[in-house]
């Protein structure tokens, strides 16, 4: 049974969808089908030509020169979700080589209610590898019983290819899996890596909002990285079972 | 003849700096700069817990905020909002709408930080909460002094004006 998210397939329209278009331009705005976009501090998030799966049109995210830079889109559409499986592209040859102290926020996963302080239960970032490679960096929220700073997180040791790379997650309420660039194929394959998340997650009540795009960058990355376009594209997102591709 | 000049904010036009302990959603500073523009110092150490994050949920609210008040009408003269921080935190400002509540992880209007003030520009006529708090990626609890400054007005606005 596929139990995706019929709400949520409107996202995937969006951006993936555009591909089977006959029209020859792109959108001039992902609103809709996502529920809306933020651009603060000079950053921008904006539509192009020239999909990152092959598609006519992608989104693309630059931030400005500021720790509160934010580009990117909501959506809205969740409800309280106890499982949350997505996935979506990023092309961040952009940036270039990343510096030591160079990070950003690329997806955020946000609950119905706040608990700890924070209604953020997942943050997908990208980090810095050795001699300036690009890594992924997932940090969940989970309960005191898995770390007591109520964050669960692993970086991966993955070094992002040049292009575009396939970012899947499946956030349980006492697990989460993620793939980084799985293979073709609709078939779950075993996970890149796993944070189990102790007891469980139910203080936050699920997720209620996805959010893709950049912000929250480290005072090195605004500074070295602010203006640069990045590549988004193809987000879907469903309860229960295993995207692909 | 009578006037009656009853300015909630007039009492700043001769203030030209507040300084004042952390101000929270319950009872926010208010701040509406003259012409020749004001900063307002403090430190964000004992302010406001209430938010879970903010503008939308796109940033997280690691330590606590000073809150502060302010109205944005026609008639401005300020070109920029700008704010030093000092030790202990990395210092952000964020304006949301009134409407939308203090605390509430509601959208932001503009941001900026330390290096990057935000102009009058980014900032619609309207009523607003201007948060100073500590960057998303900031360690739990994380606070520290700052000082936000207006080279300008937003401006003094008059509430109410009686002849008699």
């Amino acid at each position: 049974m596929n139990a995706k998210m019929k709400v949520l397939a409107l996202a995937l329209i969006g951006l993936a969808g555009y591909a089977g278009s006959a029209v020859a331009g792109c959108p001039s705005s992902p609103v809709p089908p996502w529920t809306s976009v933020t651009a603060l501090s000079g950053s921008a998030f904006a539509i192009a030509a020239g999909g990152l799966d092959g598609s006519a049109c992608k989104a693309t995210a630059s931030i400005g020169q500021s720790l509160g830079a934010i580009a990117s889109v909501t959506d809205d559409t969740p409800n309280a979700e106890p499982r949350y499986r997505f996935q979506f592209l990023i092309d961040p040859d952009a940036f270039g080589s990343f510096g030591g102290t160079d990070f950003v926020t690329i997806f955020r996963a946000n609950s119905t209610t706040a608990a700890n302080g924070t209604q953020n239960v997942l943050t997908v970032s990208l980090v810095p590898g050795p001699a300036g490679v690009k890594r992924v960096r997932f940090n969940a929220a989970c309960p005191a019983d898995a770390n007591p700073s109520f964050h669960c997180a692993v970086s991966d040791t993955t070094d992002l290819p040049a292009g575009m790379s396939r970012i899947e997650v499946d956030l349980q309420q006492t697990t989460l899996n993620y793939w980084i660039n799985a293979a073709s194929g609709t078939t779950e394959p075993p996970a890149t890596g796993n944070i189990p998340l102790g007891s469980g997650t139910t203080a936050w009540g699920g997720v209620d909002k996805g959010i893709m795009g950049l912000s929250g960058p480290s005072s090195a990355f605004k500074n070295a990285h602010h203006d640069q376009a990045v590549g988004f594209d193809t987000f879907d997102s469903r309860r229960t079972t295993y995207i692909g591709w | 003849m009578k006037r009656n000049l009853l300015v909630a904010s007039l009492a700043f036009g001769t203030l030209f700096s507040l300084s004042a302990a952390a101000q929270t959603c319950g009872g926010p500073t208010t701040w509406q700069p003259p012409a020749g523009g004001s900063n307002v110092s403090g430190s964000t150490c004992g302010g406001d817990t209430t938010a879970a994050g903010y503008c939308g949920g796109n940033l997280d609210a690691p330590g606590p905020a000073y809150v502060i008040r302010s109205d944005f009408a026609a008639g401005r003269t300020f070109g920029t909002i700008t704010l030093t921080g000092g030790a202990g935190y990395d210092a952000v400002m964020y304006i949301s709408s009134l409407a939308g509540g203090c605390g509430t992880n509601a959208a932001c209007t503009a941001t900026g930080d330390t290096g990057a003030g935000i102009p009058t520009g980014d900032v619609p006529d309207g009523q607003y909460f201007i948060v100073v708090t500590a960057a998303t990626f900031d360690n739990p609890a994380s606070c520290g002094a700052f000082v936000i400054t207006s080279d300008g007005s937003f401006p003094v606005t008059l509430q109410d004006f009686t002849v008699s």
